[in-house]
């Protein structure tokens, strides 16, 4: 399980359906309240890695305002990783919580 | 119709592998323009990096074709062949104190590239109706032009170059790996001796002209030389991306080259300057650089993919 937050992000969008790369910079930005701001080119670079994975999959393409638009689709693999990764997020979620109830006050930095 | 935004990004998506180029490339326009403002004219310099990095990225860690950047690895195993061989060459002379015997086997390495590069032709089924009438040509043409059992040291870079109009014309294939272990060869040879030269502690003077790993002196710190690199390294960065150019500025190139060459009748041996150790130092850095960065431009699995076909 990678657990990287852009990798993460994209799994997460496309498991509502198939997007393109413009609506996926969108919907990331979206999810993560700004603070996930990938460029085009990295997106691109994660995208080519996912579908080396087999975690997404060209999902064919339309013409949209007189310009191409591939759709990257999960696939099943895909959507194994995206649960395996959120229940690792849980995990480690649910100890951070124990451990800052269980010790409230912390060195000044 | 195509805007200078438009235009700019798509000149950038050639820091990509032809290959996903080729397929997403459209995409990626259509979502850099999507995320520019109407008004905007010129990339955003964060897009260009982000591209540019996913471009080396693509090309340098993509570990599922074990074969890529063959060609190079194959010249920088030739470099330290001749670096090794070398080394024992020079402890072999300190032990005997006698160059004499030692110069034949000084010539081994020059003959092998001499001999690479003039065959080269036949490594490519495509280019093998060339192969049969350029190797004999070459190696005739060596032979009576050149005086000496050494070889001149700009007819091999003619050598290379008349190959590379082959490179060029037919993109890469075989021919990559040929060449550039050509390459590597001229590049081991003299970054080997500088090398050496430097450690050298035979008092015993060499005979005149003899490098040790072979290679005549003063190269290339000669103006003439310098000119033959400098063609020979526009050609082969042209080879990978435009071989049409390539193809014609070779045409043009070698012949000129041959001519200065035989009417100037440089076809002898000079003695060893030390400074050309520096241009030497130069000269090893710019192939080392210049390989990378070829082996980066070009997308290796095509070169991979057409050298098995053949």
């Amino acid at each position: 399980v990678n657990i990287d937050v852009l990798r993460l992000s994209i799994l997460t969008v496309l498991a509502d359906g198939k997007q393109h790369g413009y609506g996926l910079l969108r919907q990331i930005e979206e999810l993560s309240g700004a603070s996930v701001r990938p460029a085009t080119g990295t997106l691109y670079r994660v995208l080519d890695l996912l579908e080396r994975d087999g975690l997404i999959a060209d999902d064919g393409g339309e013409v949209i305002d007189g310009r191409f638009r591939r759709y990257f689709a999960l696939t099943s693999t895909g959507r194994d990783e995206l649960a395996a990764s959120v229940a690792l997020l849980d995990e480690i979620t649910a100890k951070a919580k124990t451990s800052l109830a269980r010790r409230p006050s912390a060195r000044p930095a | 119709m195509m805007n200078d935004l438009e235009r700019s990004y798509r000149r950038l998506l050639i820091v990509l592998p032809p290959s996903y180029r080729d397929r997403m490339g459209d995409d990626i326009v259509a979502t850099l323009l999507a995320g520019h403002q109407p008004h905007e004219r010129r990339p955003r310099p964060r897009e260009v990096l982000a591209l540019i990095r996913t471009g080396l990225t693509m090309r340098l860690a993509r570990g599922d074709d074990p074969s890529r950047y063959r060609a190079w690895r194959l010249a920088g195993a030739v470099s330290v062949a001749l670096i090794v061989y070398s080394a024992v060459l020079v402890t072999g002379i300190n032990l005997r104190g006698d160059w004499t015997s030692a110069v034949p086997l000084a010539l081994v390495p020059m003959w092998g590239l001499l001999v690479l590069v003039s065959c080269a032709p036949l490594a490519s089924h495509r280019a093998r109706r060339l192969g049969p009438l350029l190797a004999p040509m070459w190696i005739i043409a060596f032979v009576v032009a050149s005086r000496w059992l050494l070889a001149p040291r700009s007819l091999v870079v003619a050598l290379a170059l008349c190959s590379l109009i082959v490179l060029a014309a037919r993109g890469a294939s075989a021919w990559v790996t040929v060449v550039s272990c050509a390459i590597g060869a001229l590049v081991g040879g003299l970054g080997a001796n500088h090398v050496v030269e430097r450690l050298d502690r035979v008092a015993i003077p060499r005979p005149r002209g003899v490098m040790y790993v072979g290679f005549v002196f003063e190269w290339p710190s000669g103006t003439f030389e310098y000119i033959c690199i400098t063609a020979l390294v526009v050609i082969l960065v042209l080879g990978f991306i435009r071989p049409s150019v390539a193809l014609a500025s070779s045409v043009c190139v070698v012949p000129v080259m041959l001519v200065v060459q035989i009417s100037t009748d440089r076809y002898q041996l000079y003695d060893y300057d030390l400074s050309a150790g520096f241009g030497i130092a130069a000269a090893v850095a710019a192939f080392l650089v210049l390989g990378l960065a070829i082996a980066a431009i070009r997308d290796p699995s095509r070169i991979d993919s057409s050298a098995d076909a053949t």
